[in-house]
């Protein structure tokens, strides 16, 4: 039951309708209440009595037995059975009135469209849109000029039919706005009136109260007994409003609102601009081989938007970040880097979305490691030490979205290939150690030590990066996506030059040797899904690779074989509190590899613990990645103060360890302990 | 149906209930009371703009902006609530998507912007707190009233006005984190003024209190109402700054598609 509504028994009438004791006790109840609906049991049938605020639209929706008939069909049904009820037209229904149901054989006497289009052509000026609750900050003259109905209406006339609309907003005259009082326009100045007027579902506007109808205009907070609900009857002024403000103020007075103005209210034309991700770093290395003693980091992202029109939109970002590290047995180095972040011109049209420019594209489901984000520029300046997302860069891309119900088709193109961004040639995080003659996934080897520390670097990354296509759905139970990709490998993989690799293979030094990265293209065949069991969400995804670098432990000769990565994990909140946690476990496969001095699998388990504590002043937090095959660790416990948003400072630890050839084993003596701050503004 | 979050949480926290050999015709009284609240009329969609300002017990005052956009289905069950937050700067954009449909079943969509991907999550995580408020994810759910035994306690007079007093228990203990919720239902606007939640035990736990209620487009609409921690002395304030109803939300603005754009739902702001 929606509203009170008393029947007498009758068979044929749906189960919606039948009368309970509550109805009937609230109808009791509210009997005694002026301004409440008189509810009448008539011997045969069901009535229904208007009450001031009600409108012929909610009523019907009410009535309705069920969805079969037509908000519309309701309306006229109950317009042809009740014409007394009525001021002579549809749309003018007297409150007071008694309706009478009608037989539910006359419920679709008229088709649903055609009572649809008979509603709308009696549909007359829009009801009122909304309420707004007057800031501290806010003056009469601003919020007439924002609620005013078009540019044309002078603000002085729109804040004076505000004053007259809503005299208790004001202490006694005009100029004397209460803030935290609530703005009501009058619906002859509602916005957009002759567009909603068009629309088909919105219902009709309220009916004029009954003349003994009593206004409860809402008053002021504090000015009375704060044990009684604040009503006051409406003045002489507010007696011709169609729809006198009503309401029930309860307890203490709100107090003044105390609030900076947000960006809701500049104009939708304007730049938004952020600061983002803002962060400062400093970490000290511990373990006793550590190549540099302490490093410093801080980076800031600086993105502006706007939109052009209804359709298209700017995006404009640019990224700062420098990283310093002294003492060790590698140089001391300090480099600032500008570099471009997203870029973008984007149309939006009905079913359809084109983003040209710099973008980061993110495809796949799973955490950390993704196997179908393939598309995106990986970022190696600092190895592993931040979150997923924080970890790619944007590259230059073409993207063409479709959207069609559930469906979502994307197609990217990337003109320009834009290799992984690596650290500094000397950092810590290279993952070619030229100081210590070591190659990142390789195991270390006394007689290449001396040709990896003398080799020039050489990187051929010219050409297009690909493109590929991903077809989603995310519906009821799940969401799945699959993938076909034509794309490089953002992140280099190293080989020797071919005159060193000859001299290697035959035993000798190499003269000038150099080490080429080479970004690979190769065919991605993939897919993913998300669905849940009770509390636990499931996440999958796998990717097959037509080329995966790798080098034969034979002749050092770089070839490419087909490969498989794949991730299953799950997210839930053990305890059913704040605790949250994921694990994933991960396997990454050559196929048919033959004798390479890479891995040929890999197993992984992945994942995050995290709680707030302390009443949410607190975030614990461990990241962690093991090797499952080979001993491999990564492990970032970090402890963040979060009390003062929308900064917060951090304590962490990177801890890694790992058998030789593995990410583990090349960063072990890079463990660290840092202290940082992050933010955005 | 309502959802609701800044808006109706009152409304949407109204039920429960009782033992089997309570007096049958309190609890026949109750269910019918709590099918009233839950279906009290509330438009078939809406926007608001609110703020939830976390305080009390002497911790660093914390303020929350968002929009709630809400569409009913033509199903009864279904419904859509998208809630994207606006400040800080920090949670900026980050929204949640809830589809509510038929029959009880939920999906629900986590938007991270610094991984600009929609995320899947479980609508069962019930006690979790949503954004470090007062607020359980519970607290968001457009809970059905078959879900608890319901049983009229009796009236009284609170605040100055009629209340009937509804006691409701879930019938399946394991689907709520509340042993038992009180409601204080003020009768004219089927708005329950008082709540108490209960987790086990005779004290509640939790208390929600509604400050004001105001008629608007003639839906009784609640402005500001309090989520209270009674053992720590936590406070969540829920204001609405602005809202309007029936303005046909489009259906695609609750789609993931709506979900990963703030833009698309921009236009529709009160």
């Amino acid at each position: 039951m929606r509203a009170p509504i008393a029947r007498s028994p009758g068979p044929r009438l749906p189960a919606r309708w039948r009368p309970s004791g509550v109805a009937i006790a609230l109808a009791v109840a509210l009997a005694v209440t002026p301004a409440v609906p008189a509810l009448v049991t008539a011997s045969d049938t069901t009535t229904y009595t208007v009450r001031s605020q009600d409108t012929l639209w909610s009523i019907a929706e009410r009535l309705r037995p069920s969805t079969d008939v037509s908000v519309q069909q309701m309306m006229l049904a109950l317009y042809e059975h009740n014409p007394h009820a009525f001021d002579g037209a549809l749309e003018r229904l007297r409150a007071g009135a008694t309706l009478t149901l009608p037989p539910a054989d006359r419920l679709q006497q008229h088709v649903a469209d055609a009572a649809r289009a008979r509603v709308q052509a009696a549909e007359p000026l829009p009801a009122e849109q909304g309420a707004h609750r007057v800031r501290s900050d806010e003056t009469l003259w601003s919020i007439a000029t924002r609620l005013r109905p078009d540019e044309d209406m002078p603000v002085r006339q729109m804040a004076q039919a505000l004053y007259e609309h809503n005299p208790n907003a004001f202490d006694g005259s005009i100029d004397r706005l209460r803030a935290g009082s609530v703005l009501r326009v009058p619906p002859e100045l509602a916005r957009g009136a002759a567009t909603i007027a068009d629309a088909a579902s919105r219902p009709p506007p309220a009916t004029p109260d009954s003349p003994d109808a009593q206004a409860l205009e809402r008053a002021a907070p504090g000015a009375s007994d704060p044990r009684e609900p604040e009503t006051t009857e409406a003045d002489d002024a507010a007696d011709a409003d169609p729809s006198p403000a009503r309401g029930f103020t309860f307890g203490a007075a709100r107090p003044e609102p105390d609030e900076e103005p947000d960006a809701a209210d500049a104009p939708a034309t304007a730049w938004d601009v952020r600061l983002d991700d803002l962060l400062l770093e400093a970490g000290i290395l511990a373990a006793s081989d550590r190549p540099v003693d302490t490093t410093q980091y801080a980076r800031g992202l600086l993105r502006a938007g706007r939109p052009l029109g209804d359709r298209w939109e700017l995006r404009l970002g640019v990224r700062a970040d420098l990283q310093a590290q002294q003492g060790g047995d590698f140089p001391e180095r300090t480099r600032a880097r500008a570099d471009y972040d997203e870029n973008y011109l984007r149309y939006r049209g009905e079913n359809a979305r084109l983003t040209v420019g710099t973008q980061r594209i993110l495809w796949g489901r799973v955490d950390e490691i993704p196997p179908t984000d393939r598309l995106s520029t990986k970022d190696l300046t600092r190895f592993g030490l931040d979150p997923y997302a924080e970890r790619r860069r944007a590259n230059p891309a073409i993207r063409a979205e479709w959207f069609q119900g559930p469906w979502h088709a994307d197609l990217v193109f990337l003109p320009l290939f834009r290799p992984a961004e690596l650290p500094d040639r000397d950092s810590l995080w290279h993952p070619v150690d030229r100081t210590r003659g070591r190659l990142l996934g390789l195991p270390a080897d006394p007689a290449l030590a001396p040709v990896v520390q003398q080799a020039r670097l050489e990187d051929d990354v010219s050409g297009d990066g690909g493109g590929g296509i991903r077809l989603g759905r995310s519906g009821r139970g799940a969401d799945l996506a699959v993938t076909v990709q034509r794309a490089r490998h953002s992140q280099p993989y190293y080989r020797f030059d071919e005159p060193s690799r000859q001299a290697l293979a035959a035993g000798t030094t190499p003269d000038d040797p150099a080490l080429e990265a080479v970004h690979p293209r190769t065919w991605v065949v993939g897919g993913d899904t998300a669905f849940t069991t009770g509390a636990w969400t499931w996440r999958a995804e796998a990717a097959w690779l037509s080329d995966v670098p790798v080098t034969r432990r034979a002749d050092l000769r770089q070839t490419t074989v087909e490969g498989v990565d794949w991730v299953v994990g799950v997210e839930g909140f053990p305890g059913d509190g704040d605790f949250r946690m994921t694990t994933q476990l991960a396997g990454q496969h050559l196929l048919s590899a033959g004798d390479v001095l890479d891995a040929r699998e890999s197993y992984f388990a992945t994942g995050e613990f995290e709680a707030p504590f302390s009443a949410h002043s607190w975030r614990a937090r461990l990241r962690y990645s093991l090797g499952l095959n080979r001993r491999d660790i990564y492990l970032n416990p970090e402890l963040a103060w979060i009390a003062n948003e929308p900064m917060e400072l951090y304590l962490g630890l990177h801890w890694l360890d790992g058998a030789e050839g593995t990410v583990g084993g090349f960063y072990q003596d890079n463990r660290m302990l840092v202290l940082g701050w992050r933010g955005q503004f | 149906m309502k959802i609701l979050i800044l808006l109706a949480l009152a409304g949407a926290l109204a039920g429960f209930a009782s033992s089997a050999q309570a007096d049958a015709a309190a609890e026949t009284d109750g269910r019918a009371l709590a099918e009233a609240i839950h279906q009290r009329p509330d438009g078939r969609d809406s926007v608001t703009r609110g703020i939830m300002t976390l305080t009390g017990a002497g911790r660093r005052e914390r303020v929350r902006e968002s929009y709630e956009y809400r569409l009913d289905g033509d199903e009864p069950g279904e419904s859509w609530n998208l809630i994207r937050f606006t400040s800080p700067r920090n949670i900026a954009d980050t929204a949640i998507l809830v589809h509510n449909h038929p029959g009880g079943d939920v999906d629900q969509w986590l938007y991270l912007p610094a991984a600009q991907r929609e995320r899947r999550i479980s609508s069962e995580n019930r006690g979790g707190s949503f954004v470090q408020s007062e607020l359980y994810f519970e607290d968001l759910e457009d809970r059905e009233p078959h879900k608890d035994h319901h049983r009229i306690l009796g009236t009284e007079t609170f605040e100055g006005v009629e209340v009937t007093l509804l006691e409701s228990t879930p019938v399946d203990p394991g689907n709520s984190v509340y042993s038992k919720r009180l409601s204080w239902v003020h009768e004219e606007t089927l708005i329950p003024l008082r709540i108490d939640l209960y987790e086990g035990g005779d004290e509640p736990a939790k208390r929600v209190e509604v400050q004001e209620i105001l008629e608007v487009q003639g839906y009784w609409t609640v402005m500001r109402s309090t989520m209270t921690d009674l053992g720590s002395g936590r406070v969540t304030v829920l204001e609405v700054e602005d809202i309007v109803y029936d303005t046909d939300l489009p259906r695609d603005l609750f789609t993931t598609r709506g979900l990963a754009d703030p833009e698309r739902a921009r236009p529709y702001r009160p």
